[in-house]
């Protein structure tokens, strides 16, 4: 059902397209999330990134998807409709029955939204908008995340990665900064240590604070005791559960990467 | 007119003598000869009766004269005897029981600082020499790394001088009473909602204790802290007092009464009792020191003995230090003078050397870390 479905939706999409669309448009808002102002904005933006890179940025929103799967759902929106650019494409694609989102890329366009980190960089902001229903505002970052990729990209010749530990020569300086900072701590604390205890083998005489060696042990008689029950504290602790891959944060959870398309995609 | 102060003298040949440490015999530095302590009592015990007459004879007189250069304050701690050897008169303050004659070297005597309840019980004669103390002063600088190098350089002993020091011993069976404050805690772990329950109690313990011989300096002139430091003595080589004992050393009779003294022998048993009853406060998970403890004497007893010690005084840049060492158990105490210069020098020598081993440590422990991570 799921796959008939699919194969509809794409062949109404390429039936459209041969009645005489060039081109599908950018901006599909099948799920009518967008108003018509809304909608020239952004288009215009779309039509502004595809120009700038020479690949599909594309924005599709549907109500249902009939139960498929979203991330095979816009690869195959990508594969078949919008693989005309020279350079691939970029989808995304939302789904508001099942509050799924999906990032799909294409053609050259996909090694610049390489792995799961080109993904969260752009899912990370946009998310949050679709949280908050905040529609226009999530696809105009959408287009502008997929702006920096290309240009990344462009300006690079590799895919953008998140800066790792070490890619700065300054982290090398602050890692060096802490290291010493801790170790100063160490020296500073035990050269202390050692100093207190040489001032104090200077000196031996102090006062006997108890009686102990003149008590007679054996005379020790215990005649009386109680305990007295007085109050009691409860504190609760929980376990941080570190299992939970909750992407609502617009983390990556699903990926349906195949041979052509690659991305990712969550839940909102 | 008989003497008032008694010269210990060898029966043989008029020389002074003294109790020596170890053979436990008193003898005579210059015909060698050796007394039993019962033999010297003997011989000497019609002359201190005499000498203490005499005493109280001069005691007498000297509340009548009064010397215009001196202050009554003054007069009231100048005493003076005349040296049964070379009849040189001797200036002591009103405590001192034996001293020796700064012009003859006599070891003396005042028997009338004995009598009525100025005698001691007991004495623990001394056991160590004044070389043993010598040594255990060069023994106690080993090992000091602050010390100034011009000390044991420049330090010049002024004076080892052996002294019997007035102790108070106090027996005492006492009823202690104590509350601790004790905590037992219980987990109970639910999925990943872990409970825990702390039950806090109030523990009051009670019983009773016998403090045999608790010893508290009875003299001003001592520092309190430093004749608790040379504690314990062992008290298996008290004997009854005889003042042959004293012979050769210096001896000074108490200053501070057996009234005003049992209140530090009390604050001692009070920490005993506290930590004996704070063993009985079981089953919890902590127990904290007592926050309310109180004791009450019963069968309450004291003696009055003299305990032998080892003063040691050196001097070093003008000023004086002072060194004691148990003249029974050989156990030396002092203050040693501090060289910051080496002191500030050995501190950052510690912080470079420790330095780089830090690093080394601190870049594991991270590598650990992020390993883990």
């Amino acid at each position: 059902m799921k796959k008939i479905f699919l194969i509809l939706t794409v062949l109404l999409s390429l039936v459209c397209a041969s009645l005489g669309f060039a081109a599908a448009p950018s901006l599909d808002d099948g799920a009518k999330l967008l108003k018509a102002s809304e909608r020239i904005v952004l288009q215009k933006e779309l039509e502004r990134v595809e120009k700038a890179h020479g690949i599909r940025c594309v924005v599709v929103t549907r109500k249902a998807i009939g139960g498929a799967v979203p991330g095979e759902y816009a690869n195959k929106l990508n594969k078949t409709i919008y693989n005309d650019a020279p350079n691939g494409a970029i989808l995304f694609l939302q789904v508001t029955d099942v509050r799924k989102w999906y990032i799909s890329t294409y053609g050259n366009a996909r090694s610049a939204v390489a792995g799961n980190e080109g993904v969260e960089y752009m899912s990370k902001e946009v998310v949050p908008y679709l949280k908050k229903n905040e529609h226009k505002n999530a696809y105009m970052t959408f287009a502008k995340r997929a702006d920096e990729l290309m240009q990344y990209q462009k300006e690079h010749g590799e895919a953008w990665k998140p800066e790792e530990f070490g890619d700065d020569p300054e982290d090398w300086g602050i890692a060096g900064g802490i290291i010493a900072a801790i170790s100063a701590f160490i020296s500073g604390w035990w050269s202390r240590s050692r100093n207190k205890s040489r001032v104090e083998a200077m000196s031996n005489v102090h006062f006997s604070e108890a009686a102990d060696p003149y008590l007679n042990k054996e005379s020790f008689v215990l005649t009386n005791e109680w305990n007295q029950y007085l109050y009691s504290t409860t504190a609760v602790h929980t376990e941080a559960d570190h299992d939970d891959d909750d992407s609502d944060d617009g983390s990556v959870s699903d990926s349906s990467s195949d041979g052509d398309c690659g991305g990712g995609g969550g839940d909102y | 007119m008989a003497e008032q102060v008694v010269n210990y003298q060898c029966p043989a040949c008029q020389a002074p003598i003294s109790f020596k440490p170890g053979v436990n015999k008193v003898v005579c530095e210059y015909c060698e000869n050796e007394f039993d302590v019962e033999t010297i009592k003997k011989i000497f015990a019609n002359k201190e009766a005499l000498a203490q007459k005499a005493h109280e004879q001069k005691e007498a007189k000297w509340q009548k004269e009064k010397d215009e250069e001196f202050s009554e304050e003054e007069i009231a701690h100048m005493h003076s005897f005349s040296c049964s050897s070379c009849g040189a008169e001797l200036v002591c303050d009103e405590n001192t029981m034996a001293t020796e004659c700064c012009y003859c070297g006599n070891p003396t005597m005042i028997p009338g600082r004995f009598s009525k309840m100025l005698k001691p019980n007991y004495i623990i004669p001394f056991k160590k020499t004044k070389q043993e103390a010598m040594d255990a002063l060069k023994k106690f600088y080993e090992g000091k790394q602050l010390l100034p190098d011009l000390f044991t350089q420049q330090n010049r002993i002024e004076a080892i001088q052996g002294m019997y020091v007035p102790f108070w011993l106090f027996d005492s069976t006492i009823e202690g009473q104590a509350i601790y404050e004790a905590t037992e805690s219980f987990s109970v772990t639910n999925g990943k909602t872990t409970t825990v329950t702390t039950d806090y109690y109030n523990c009051m313990r009670e019983g009773t204790m016998k403090f045999e011989m608790v010893p508290v300096d009875g003299s001003v002139k001592m520092e309190d802290d430093f004749m608790e430091s040379i504690e314990p003595f062992d008290y298996k080589d008290l004997v009854p007092f005889e003042s042959v004992y004293m012979t050769g050393y210096l001896a000074d009779k108490y200053d501070v009464d057996s009234d005003t003294a049992i209140a530090r022998a009390e604050e001692r048993m009070q920490e005993s009792a506290e930590k004996v009853l704070y063993e009985t406060v079981t089953g919890f998970d902590s127990v904290s020191p007592a926050h309310e403890s109180a004791i009450v004497r019963k069968d309450s007893k004291f003696s009055y003995a003299m305990a032998p010690v080892w003063i040691v005084t050196t001097r070093f840049e003008d000023k004086p230090y002072t060194f004691m060492m148990n003249g029974q158990t050989g156990k030396f105490v002092g203050r040693l003078p501090i060289d910051d210069g080496k002191r500030k020098k050995l501190m950052w020598r510690d912080f470079f050397i420790s330095f780089p081993v830090s690093c080394i440590l601190v870049v594991i422990v991270l590598l650990i870390i992020a390993f883990v991570a």
